[in-house]
């Protein structure tokens, strides 16, 4: 599975590493934020620094995340995107309106804590 | 299941346009090749009098079923408020209030819409998170158009902006979808932007048509063997006097 979970910085962290394709690992993705709304645990960031490609779809996930966390006052922020993914963010204007990028996990967590 | 879906291509098929326009003084080609059996791209060109047709490219997240619904929704979208002939960003934002109402959580639709004035060979733009066109010009110069915007399905109230370029005899709009630079081949290299640049700039004074073909060819060259993983949508608009 490209990402995983822990809980560091009074978050959770889910590392993205390598693909990320949400046709393929967008249904586990869901799940997991999910239960993690389930259990409260609602600020969440998403550490793209091991991420080499998304598609629009994983994209999409990212989304879905962040309407999830966002419904129960939980939030989702990223950090560490390189520079191919970032510029997917920038290409479809998600920065800012809707998505907070940061250069650290540490950074990210610090900003919803 | 395969006959929903052979339905659904058929449905897909007959909404992409048919015929090209013949627009005094230009010449212009598309096509859109699904990853799978039913699409997410599309492409379209609508008439809004004698003079402006409206020159459109989008892609809905995803793949599939849901993708070629709400791409369906999106264009149907699109040309309902394109006719009103009011200006390029207001159709877009008018579609993207429209959209916002009813689309899945997590999906969303990147647009390029452009209106063609074909007396001045003015096109007047706005990019939706689409991917950045170009313009070849006559000496093989290529500029891209830079303006962009949030991609539709997030925010109702969300604004647009609009910027316009002089297409002018010779000249070519190129505008594509990511699965033309995000082809990847065996080695899971992406075609890319520099290397369609460069294919840009090396096409010679060719037909609308031939300009799309020689871009397809090269990106299923470059894909080789391995599967196509994105829809790959082409649409060329040249100025031919």
């Amino acid at each position: 599975m490209p990402f995983s979970t822990k809980e560091k910085y009074q978050a959770v962290i889910i590392k993205i590493t390598g693909k990320f394709l949400g046709s393929v690992e967008g249904p586990a993705f869901k799940d997991t934020l999910e239960e993690l709304k389930d259990s409260g645990k609602t600020k969440v960031v998403i550490d793209l620094s091991k991420a080499d490609f998304m598609d629009s779809s994983g994209i999409g996930a990212l989304i879905g995340a962040l309407t999830t966390m966002k419904k129960v006052d939980g939030d989702v922020k990223l950090a560490g995107m390189k520079e191919r993914i970032k510029n997917l963010f920038l290409l479809t204007r998600l920065l800012g309106p809707v998505f907070e990028d940061f250069d650290t996990v540490e950074e990210a967590a610090a900003a919803m804590n | 299941m395969q006959q929903e879906l052979n339905t659904a291509f058929e449905i897909q098929t007959n909404l992409m346009p048919s015929e090209t326009p013949e627009i005094n003084g230009f010449d212009l080609a598309g096509v859109s090749v699904p990853a799978q059996s039913v699409g997410g791209d599309f492409f379209d060109y609508i008439q809004i009098d004698d003079y402006h047709w409206g020159i459109g490219l989008g892609d809905v997240s995803g793949k599939g079923m849901p993708a070629a619904l709400l791409m369906s929704n999106c264009q149907a979208t699109l040309r309902g408020q394109a006719v009103f002939g009011v200006a390029v960003n207001e159709t877009v934002e008018r579609t993207n209030k429209l959209l916002t109402r009813n689309i899945r959580r997590g999906s969303f639709v990147t647009l390029f819409y452009g209106v063609l004035d074909a007396i001045s060979g003015r096109f007047t733009f706005a990019n939706a998170g689409h991917n950045k066109p170009y313009v070849r010009r006559t000496d093989g110069t290529l500029e891209m158009l830079m303006l962009g915007g949030l991609v539709l399905g997030f925010i109702g109230t969300q604004k647009y902006g609009q910027d316009s370029v002089v297409l002018n005899p010779g000249d070519t709009l190129f505008v594509f979808s990511d699965g033309v630079t995000e082809a990847m081949n065996a080695q899971h290299d992406q075609f890319e932007e520099e290397r369609l640049e460069e294919l840009l700039k090396s096409i010679g004074d060719v037909s609308a048509d031939e300009y799309v073909q020689t871009v397809h060819t090269a990106v299923k060259e470059h894909a080789g063997s391995h599967p196509q993983n994105d829809d790959i949508t082409i649409l060329v608009v040249k100025r031919s006097n």
